[in-house]
């Protein structure tokens, strides 16, 4: 079974590129791959990258007013407003936050939410994922069932938070990913997991250290702009440049060829097809396979904040029928005819994300909430282990 | 006193320093637990003076080697035990506390100096870390805030002043993790203590291997209430697996030995237990430096099925020993691969199927030598 992930908008190769296609490849393995595969470690997950054919200004961004592309001033300034933003999208700009303790904070108003931010910081670096992804999934389960918070009342720093934390969980009689009947063996040294979270605690006190003075999520939102250009100019490249069924574009071409790949990989024994696809990722998929493509079966298809219903409103895609709807109250245009499943995510917070139901018949709504911001919310789905239990959850779920 | 065996000879001997460390008194479930080591995640164990016994329990009963027979054995447990002796009595063993630990290190010493044929048996058992050297944790391990791996032994710097050692055969077997811990990195280095410090002059070559139970930056396993899986493959391999040939006799050596360990481990990894790497490094690692000569025949452990794998559940299958026939071992269909014993030599093996699924096999040859021998029978 393969899984092809289609990214979304402004998603452009960096220094860290590779690590977080790892830490993402690590929690699909860990949460939704086991419910829809008895293998998951085996399958051959595909990240087709076409970032390189979006939008590509030619006076990078000189068109910018200066303040927004300003930065923080520090080499590692990615990582920083990488993090920022994880901040920022867990703790309100109006909650205020103590610099020695921002893990205390975020974990009083939400211990996912907190969760979220130690791992997401943690998987930055690459290495040992499989082991993180698999004490994410207990932590956030841990977390999700949980009642009773009293001893979040007795910590004060973000290590005793932690230490605390790594107690509970490990204590907590919910189930082990390795199976009841696995033996439990005794290391001769630590946990990585909890020494590496420790780590991740380190750097986002840093980083709410470095910011501190003003709100954070006003920081993660500082290249708000320029992303909003790139988002534009991903779009507008990808209609103008998309491209026939005999000569697709290069967007068209990188995407449906990795379908077509994934296609081809399926074995006899399971042939299943899954194709999760994020943003603009999913106005792709969707053309892919109601235009380009539609001999490509797939079993699932997973949007998360994308903009399909609105592109299809304005009759953007190239199988757009611009006599549907006739009546908007009862009419929907029907699913792609090869998709066995199509599960829709948005969030509230995500102005970007889109409800489907209204427009498409035979797709499934569900909400998800990230937190807080524009920017903040649209990025950070794939970050948060809270966010993949939930997607492994709707999948294994029978369809309504 | 914690030496637990002693001929008091002169003549070439093998001297056994054993060291099993799982109660550790400072960290956090210990006897006198210490505030600053509350955020260090190193547990209580249970397994190291298991393994520690089970190693020396092996060398006082089982080793057989005429040239360098067993000169003396130290041990040291924690907690602190009785050991019960071959001969059925009890001896009192101290804790593997630094300063017991220097201790018996120095009499080990002198006794391993005492002659070039002599051979040096290391064995340590418990929390290992690593960093610019391996550091093996004492039972009093971060007695001080001010000086945390005071009560640690540096063990990179004392496999280097080992070579000032006079026994020019050693093995080293170092049954511990050797992870990077992150609040190890703030500090400017690890002040743990060497048991013998090393020099630049070297006094000829030596036979040294090591063998780490876990591969840089990572994990070594127990059961919990059992000999880690080191200790176990080494007793296992001890007992004839790490058996080959030299001179037309059954010999232990070394490099077998080792090479067998790190197979055992390594075939008993995911899915049935969690990965763990051993790594053989040191000096001289190639060399077969007779330890052991077993007083029996050794077993190999011989896994047999068919290709493609469902042909396994529906075979007959069969393995006849070349130059004895009448010793024939014969297996009803089973979905699992074929494990058994045998003894070493070459054998015929056929799969045949009486439900006519697949094409009867003609004889294959498999030749079986320890540790182990796989034989898979291609059917159509």
């Amino acid at each position: 079974m393969p899984l092809v992930f289609v990214h979304g908008v402004s998603t452009r190769r960096g220094p860290g590129s590779d690590g977080s296609v790892a830490a993402r490849d690590a929690l699909f393995r860990r949460f939704l791959l086991p419910a829809v595969s008895a293998e998951p470690e085996s399958v051959t997950i595909l990240n087709p990258y076409w970032g390189d054919h979006g939008a590509r200004p030619a006076w990078n961004h000189a068109s910018l007013p200066a303040a927004d592309v300003e930065a923080l001033g520090a080499e590692d300034l990615a990582t920083d407003q990488e993090m920022a933003a994880l901040v920022g999208a867990a703790i309100p700009p109006d909650d205020p936050i103590t610099p020695k303790a921002p893990l205390v904070a975020t974990a009083r108003r939400s211990v996912e939410d907190a969760i979220d931010l130690l791992w997401a910081g943690a998987a930055e670096n690459p290495g040992k994922l499989s082991e993180l992804s698999r004490s994410a999934q207990r932590a956030v389960r841990y977390a999700r069932q949980n009642t009773d918070w009293d001893w979040l009342n007795s910590v004060e720093t973000d290590d005793d938070f932690l230490l605390q934390l790594e107690a509970h969980v490990e204590a907590w009689e919910g189930p082990r990913t390795e199976g009841p009947e696995a033996p439990r063996y005794e290391s001769l040294g630590f946990s990585e997991t909890w020494d590496r979270l420790r780590e991740a605690a380190d750097r986002i006190r840093g980083v709410v250290g470095r910011v501190s003075g003003r709100a954070v999520a006003e920081v993660a939102r500082g290249p708000a702009h320029r992303a909003a250009t790139l988002f534009l100019g991903d779009i507008l490249v990808y209609l103008r440049e998309r491209g026939t069924r005999d000569q697709p574009g290069p967007i068209m071409a990188e995407v449906s060829g990795a379908l077509e790949e994934a296609a081809r990989s399926a074995t006899d024994a399971d042939r299943k097809l899954i194709v999760v696809a994020h943003s603009m990722g999913g106005n792709i998929v969707y053309d892919a396979l109601t235009h380009f493509r539609p001999d490509i079966p797939v079993d699932v298809l997973v949007t998360v904040g994308s903009q399909v219903a609105f592109f299809e409103e304005l009759k953007l895609f190239a199988a757009s029928d611009n006599d549907i709807p006739r009546n908007p109250a009862t009419d929907r245009v029907r699913k792609p005819s090869g998709v066995g499943r199509w599960i829709n995510i948005f969030d509230r917070n995500d102005v970007l994300g889109f409800v489907a139901e209204g427009v498409f018949a035979g797709v499934e709504d569900y909400e998800y909430s990230t937190g807080e911001g524009i920017f903040l919310a649209h990025m950070t789905y794939f970050t948060r282990p809270s966010f993949h239990d939930r997607l492994g959850e709707r999948v294994g779920e029978p369809a309504p | 006193m914690t030496t637990v065996f002693d001929t008091g000879g002169g003549e070439p001997a093998a001297h056994l320093f054993a060291v099993g460390v799982g109660a550790y008194r400072h960290l956090t479930g210990g006897a006198q637990p210490l505030d600053h080591l509350r955020g260090v995640r190193l547990s209580q164990l249970s397994s190291p003076p298991l393994s520690a016994r089970a190693v020396t329990d092996w060398f006082l009963t089982q080793l057989n080697n005429p040239e360098v027979p067993l000169g003396s054995a130290e041990l040291l447990t924690s907690p602190a035990e009785t050991y019960r002796l071959p001969d059925g009595n009890e001896v009192d063993v101290e804790a593997a506390t630094l300063a017991n630990i220097k201790a018996a290190f120095d009499r080990w010493l002198a006794r391993c100096d005492g002659r070039e044929e002599n051979i040096a048996l290391f064995y340590f058992c418990g929390h290992g870390l690593m960093r610019e050297v391996v550091a093996l944790l004492a039972e009093d391990f971060g007695a001080s805030s001010q000086r945390p791996f005071e009560s640690s032994v540096d063990f990179t710097m004392t496999f280097e002043g080992m070579a000032r050692c006079k026994a020019r055969r050693q093995l080293y077997l170092v049954d511990a993790c050797r992870q990077v811990m992150s609040s190890t990195l703030d500090l400017r280095r690890i002040d743990a203590t060497a048991l013998i410090t090393g020099t630049f002059k070297r006094d000829g070559h030596r036979d040294a291997p090591i063998l780490y139970a876990s591969a840089e930056d990572d994990r070594a396993y127990a059961l919990p209430g059992h000999p880690t899986r080191m200790a176990e493959a080494l007793v296992r391999g001890l007992s004839g697996l790490g058996s080959e040939r030299v001179g037309g006799r059954w010999t232990i050596t070394v490099r077998k030995l080792l090479q067998t360990v790190a197979e055992i481990i390594s075939r008993e990894n995911a899915p049935q237990a969690p990965m763990q790497q051993p790594r053989v490094e040191g000096e001289g690692s190639d060399l077969p430096t007779p330890l052991h000569y077993p007083k029996e025949a050794p077993e190999v452990g011989v896994t047999v099925g068919c290709r493609p794998d469902q042909a396994t559940g529906a075979a007959e299958l069969s393995l006849t020993a070349v130059r004895n026939p009448s010793q024939k071992h014969r297996r009803k269909p089973d979905p699992d691969p074929w494990k058994l014993n045998v003894a070493p030599g070459d054998y015929d093996v056929t799969a045949r199927f009486p439900g006519g699924e697949f094409a009867d096999s003609l004889p294959e040859q498999l030749l079986a030598l320890p540790p182990f021998a796989d034989h898979w029978v291609v059917v159509e």
